[in-house]
């Protein structure tokens, strides 16, 4: 089974990423390690957007060539410059993806904390960019994970696993790596 | 249409916008290409057609508002996104008033920008499926064929072809049976209105007030027998082609409705207030003298002036002799089709006939003619004695103390003889039916010769 690194960077939710390491590992199919790291990320934050540069962080851990696939996730809310904002971001078939939990809590949107829900969307923001580091793409399948969403109503309407047809091309991407 | 059926074009001179967009495109299945400035774009454009550019307002060099022009120039459909930063807004708003879909400002909120597209791709589709369901209608929509060789016909295609394009008001004049509505139909089908209705109405055939609620329609218990609400012709015509077919026997009371709602394109039904808009073309045709008719009082001078701004005459058909062998071929082609019957033409001698003959009816009369001689016609080439033409080659002469009923009678007769004593082929001949033609033998006293 290919491995998997979670990485956490100045992120408040350590503990809900530990109670889904068994889901992700299923749903990924891949053996997961989870460790922190206090990288420095100061250089990336945009005083005029008040945000951090998903992409810089991500090439700030790219250039360290790990072996296995990363996933770092942060509680700092994350933008491109084209963008306003992203849940994460991950290169089609690259080796480190990034998501941030800042606009997956309830209490950015002005509601009550749901830490559960926190759980779940961590878990399908994790399992989507994985997906785009196994070179998958976007998916028409609404309800698949792979659907692509750019707003929190729409990561809540998705499952949290691949549909069959992702699923198919990724045994495919396993077969030939 | 698939995503990734759908083109994009991004051209912005900021490499993380190019790449960063198109990579976003890409990941949801379209297909993407950048473009670093407007001259880039414009080259890539002699290759290929894009179905959504994605254009950014501020570029060294031409900026998106220039390139944008530029592209509509190229393909009027195109749907075109200005990005803009808030700064620009109101050149953006500019460019949604020279046609682009829509604008949307940097950083992009992913929620919006996913909608955008969505949308813009619908629209496309909706564009690229129009396009098609308008060729293959205009496959369907087959343009009335003018036949004839002759210089006064090439003279009518060529004013139908001026006119056609216009929304002006035509009046076609000619006798009887010389292809007046033909050449209706023919502006109709050549003109932008061609999807819509060609909406005829005879007004010779109707009385004043029924021709008044045949054109403007009626509301319910606008008159005795008026149980519906019912839409007139100029109504129907929205979007489309009114025709007028014997202008000339309109009634005075008709004539000023019909002004009003030419110029106006306002009308209310009768018995009702509501106004009613119609955008309609007034084709009109007249075998009548109209000036004379103004001049004796029986046509509105103010109404005539407004359905005289375009006239197509038709010449008789007597006044273009050598636009009558295409003519022949051309009925005899349908009528083999119609009666399945194995004739291939018309021999020398009787094409010589038809030239010859005055032909009073027109090309009205040559059709029926043509027909009827398919009928009788046991041979492979129609022959002179097929025709039952008046062999004097001129108009029938009748002495003047002689009766109508005289006359009728030996008419009757002379097409009977003519025809063997058929009595279905005389009856369809003499425009009346069996059991009329039945009644006039009685009446006359014609009875059938023991040898026939």
């Amino acid at each position: 089974m290919s491995k998997l690194d979670l990485v956490t960077l100045q992120f408040d939710h350590i503990l809900l990423v530990e109670r889904s390491l068994s889901s992700i590992e299923k749903l990924t199919n891949l053996s997961v390690h989870l460790y922190e790291t206090n990288h420095d990320i100061d250089q990336y934050f945009n005083i005029e957007r008040l945000q951090y540069d998903a992409a810089k962080i991500l090439g700030m851990f790219e250039r360290e060539k790990t072996l296995h696939k990363m996933l770092v996730y942060t509680s700092v809310d994350l933008f491109i410059p084209i963008f306003t904002f992203v849940f994460g971001l991950a290169k089609l078939g690259g080796s480190v993806a990034i998501v941030s939990s800042h606009r997956l809590r309830n209490e950015y949107y002005g509601l009550p904390t749901d830490n559960d829900l926190l759980q779940e969307r961590l878990i399908k923001e994790t399992v989507h960019e994985l997906g785009h580091l196994l070179n998958l793409r976007h998916c028409m399948n609404f309800q698949c994970v792979m659907a692509s969403s750019n707003s929190i109503d729409e990561l809540d309407i998705k499952q949290n696993k691949y549909c069959s047809l992702c699923q198919s091309k990724l045994q495919q991407f396993f077969q030939q790596n | 249409m698939n995503r990734n059926e759908i083109n994009i074009l991004i051209v912005d001179d900021e490499k993380i916008v190019r790449e960063s967009l198109s990579e976003w495109f890409i990941e949801d299945g379209y297909r993407v290409d950048i473009a670093k400035d407007a001259v880039e774009a414009l080259n890539k454009l002699n290759k290929i057609r894009y179905d959504i550019y994605f254009l950014d307002i501020k570029m060294p060099g031409m900026d998106g508002m220039e390139l944008h022009r530029r592209i509509r120039e190229i393909d009027k459909d195109a749907v075109v996104i200005i990005i803009t930063a808030y700064a620009a807004v109101d050149t953006a708003v500019q460019a949604l008033k020279e046609g682009a879909f829509d604008y949307i400002t940097k950083p992009f909120d992913p929620d919006n920008l996913s909608h955008l597209l969505r949308n813009a791709a619908r629209q496309r589709k909706l564009t690229k499926e129009n396009i098609e369901l308008r060729g293959s209608l205009e496959a369907l929509t087959e343009t009335p064929e003018i036949i004839g060789k002759s210089k006064h016909i090439a003279e009518v295609k060529e004013l139908i072809k001026t006119v056609a394009k216009t929304t002006t008001t035509v009046i076609i004049r000619g006798e009887s049976g010389t292809g007046k509505e033909l050449v209706a139909q023919s502006i109709h089908a050549q003109s932008e209105r061609r999807f819509s209705p060609l909406v005829s109405v005879n007004c010779g055939a109707l009385s004043e007030t029924l021709l008044e609620s045949e054109l403007f329609g009626h509301e319910k218990g606008a008159f005795t027998g008026a149980m519906y609400r019912r839409k007139g012709k100029l109504e129907i015509a929205n979007g489309g082609t009114l025709f007028l077919d014997e202008i000339g026997t309109i009634g005075p009371k008709t004539q000023i409705d019909l002004l009003r709602a030419i110029e106006s394109k306002e009308f209310t039904r009768l018995g009702g207030n509501e106004i009613i808009k119609s955008d309609f073309r007034v084709i009109c045709a007249t075998n009548k003298n109209l000036e004379e008719a103004v001049k004796k009082g029986d046509f509105r001078e103010d109404l005539y002036y407004r359905l005289q701004v375009y006239t197509i005459t038709l010449k008789p058909l007597r006044e273009r002799p050598e636009d009558i062998p295409e003519l022949v071929t051309f009925f005899i082609k349908r009528y083999k089709e119609k009666m399945n019957k194995p004739v291939e033409g018309i021999d020398t001698e009787a094409l010589h006939l038809l030239m010859k003959y005055p032909w009073y009816g027109n090309v009205r009369e040559l059709e029926n003619a043509i027909e009827r001689a398919m009928v009788v016609s046991k041979e492979k080439l129609l022959r002179r004695k097929d025709f039952l033409l008046n062999q004097a080659d001129d108009k029938p002469q009748f002495s003047s103390n002689i009766s109508l009923e005289e006359v009728e009678k030996a008419h009757i007769l002379n097409v009977l003889e003519k025809n063997n004593w058929n009595i279905s082929n005389s009856a369809r001949l003499l425009g009346i039916d069996r059991v009329t033609i039945y009644k006039k033998l009685e009446k006359y006293g014609i009875k059938r010769p023991q040898n026939v």
